[in-house]
């Protein structure tokens, strides 16, 4: 269906696209608008997590909000996942690099449109929200609570008669299970949190209504950092899609040390790790008998160029969370489009991929690319 | 990706009633609607066909195909492997499609994701009394 449509807009422009699109302010040229019409609709279409009985369920929406605002899931019963994930900060810490007991190693992601993930982490290594949001709570440099401290912490909360009201008697649950169903509940509540409709979105919608009065509303240095991005830079290689992200792994050219002497190994230790988990779709504390899903932790294949490889980041919103990459270590968009131009061949694996060069852009395209990726903010929702 | 295919496809047909037409002693392969002729990588190979997804080959969606091998000698397929990748990028894919036989010599493969736009090749290999023939398609994914 789509694609008719983008044939149906593409034909419209090849008869009367170029000079009504030139008296009207539109820039791009057919093969772009039917790109661009790639990276909608939005909101996209979303249905409850089959691996989650709590996911949409309202009292667990509501319970897992206040689980991540509580102290509760911490040894100190000082840190709460807004500790790091600060409303006021759009869901981030403002970090270059996540700060628990010590200083963690990656940079802290937002926490918006993550329903639509295949992969969670900077690495991939979870396949689900409730397994990617239960792991802070034991992690030695996150929360550092045991199950049996989390069983032990909740009991004697003011939390117990909702958990109770939800899964039964947490007496009876083992402490593994009470992590898990923790995490559900915190899931549920994420799910929640999606970006509204954009600038680019009213634009993208009006092309293809073929409403290229509304289209020209959308401004020219934004139009034409849209063309670079789907065209010249070849941003939309990775970038792609709805939430301008395939949520693959590739290397950007972002440097893996990690402190003289120690690497990230990004996706690589992502597998591993993945492979590890008992938390898993393909795993017993997955609700789907059908295991929805499962066939990518199943058949996801370990690569040589995995090492050093990381997941593309959605861009919705984009503007509104720096400092950027894996580890924090770009500021702002302008450094971040300044990196691409400029991009370091060295940097890059020699067996890996042959999709980034240096792109040698003008101050102008610099500045035209960010603007593009300013019009993808929208009103953040609350946490 | 719909109508770049739509016109191959129209492309295709007069491939194939020439294959046909040239191939007429071969074991017949499948060429009911929906399916196309793969290319053979050497002209000994006989020919090879795959059926795509009714819609379009989805973006970074697991999708499913069939493939079925006609060897120039109609003689049983020993192994058949199959793989994807993209030629400009130096990339293949980042999962392992499920592969079942189907039937004499068609092959059913399941969880093939194209994860980035641009052409991606399909290859597939039998091996038939100790050969191996190749045969190979290419796509454009938008
Ligand atoms: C000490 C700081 C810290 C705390 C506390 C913390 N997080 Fe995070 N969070 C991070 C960092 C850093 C990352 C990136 C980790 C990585 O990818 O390895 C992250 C990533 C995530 C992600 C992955 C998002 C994505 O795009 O895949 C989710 C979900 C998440 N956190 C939820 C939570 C929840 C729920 C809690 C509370 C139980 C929590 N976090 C507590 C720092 C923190
Ligand atoms: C080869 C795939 C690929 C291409 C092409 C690509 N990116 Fe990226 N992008 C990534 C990956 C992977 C990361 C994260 C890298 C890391 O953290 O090490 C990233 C990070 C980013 C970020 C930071 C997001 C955040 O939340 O930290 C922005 C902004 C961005 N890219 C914009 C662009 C633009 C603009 C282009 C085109 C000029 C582009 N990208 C081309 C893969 C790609």
């Amino acid at each position: 269906m789509r694609g008719l449509l983008t044939f149906l807009v593409f034909c419209w422009a090849v008869m009367f696209g170029a000079s009504y699109a030139s008296a009207t302010g539109l820039l791009l040229s057919e093969d772009e608008i039917g790109l661009v019409l790639s990276h909608g609709p939005w909101p996209m279409e979303s249905a409850s997590d089959p691996s989650n009985v709590m996911s949409g369920n309202r009292d667990a929406i509501e319970l897992g909000r206040k689980l991540f605002f509580s102290p509760v899931l911490s040894s100190d019963r000082q840190t709460s996942c807004a500790s790091c994930h600060v409303p006021d900060l759009n869901s981030t810490d403002g970090l270059p690099r996540g700060k628990g007991t010590r200083s963690l190693d990656r940079n802290t992601s937002a926490l918006y449109n993550l329903r639509h993930n295949r992969w969670f982490g900077w690495a991939g290594q979870n396949d689900n929200l409730w397994a990617q949001s239960l792991a802070p709570i034991s992690h030695p440099d996150e929360m550092q609570l045991s199950d049996q401290g989390l069983k032990r912490s909740l009991a004697v909360s003011e939390f117990r008669g909702d958990y109770e009201a939800l899964f039964g008697t947490l007496g009876d649950d083992d402490p593994q299970q009470v992590l898990v169903n923790v995490g559900k509940l915190l899931a549920a509540h994420l799910e929640t949190l999606e970006t509204g409709r954009t600038a680019f979105d009213e634009f993208r919608d009006a092309l293809e209504r073929g409403d290229l009065e509304t289209a020209a509303v959308y401004p020219a240095a934004a139009q034409r950092g849209l063309s670079l991005f789907v065209g010249r830079g070849g941003c939309n290689f990775c970038h792609s899609g709805p939430l301008f992200s395939n949520g693959e792994f590739h290397d950007a050219g972002v440097p893996y040390f990690i402190e003289p002497g120690r690497v990230d190994s990004g996706r690589h230790g992502g597998i591993k790790a993945l492979r590890a988990s008992p938390y898993t779709l393909d795993g017993v504390f997955s609700d789907d008998p059908g295991k929805t899903g499962a066939w990518a932790v199943q058949n996801v294949i370990t690569q040589h160029s995995n090492f050093g490889t990381f997941r593309v980041p959605g861009l919705r919103s984009v503007a509104e969370t720096a400092p950027y990459m894996h580890n924090g270590s770009l500021s702002s968009l302008d450094a971040v489009v300044e990196h691409y131009s400029n991009i370091d061949m060295e940097r890059l694996h020699a067996d890996g991929e042959a999709l980034l060069k240096p792109l040698n852009l003008n101050d102008q395209q610099i500045n035209d690319l960010v603007q593009f990726l300013k019009t993808l903010s929208a009103p953040l929702p609350e946490l | 990706m719909a109508w770049t295919s739509r016109f191959g496809a129209l492309n295709l047909c007069g491939i194939t009633l020439a294959a046909v037409f040239v191939a007429q002693a071969a074991l017949a392969c499948t060429h009911d609607a929906g399916w196309q002729e793969m290319t053979a990588e050497s002209h000994n190979s006989g020919e090879a066909s795959i059926r795509l997804p009714v819609d379009n080959v989805p973006l970074n969606q697991p999708f499913e195909i069939e493939v079925s091998v006609c060897p120039a000698d109609g003689a049983p397929i020993e192994r058949f492997t199959l793989d994807a990748i993209m030629p400009a990028h130096q990339h293949g894919m980042n999962y392992q499609p499920v592969i079942l036989k189907s039937g004499d010599g068609a092959f059913l493969a399941d969880g093939l994701v194209f994860h980035m736009p641009g052409i991606w090749r399909i290859s597939v290999s039998a091996l038939v009394g100790g050969e191996t023939h190749g045969y190979f398609l290419d796509l454009k994914i938008r």
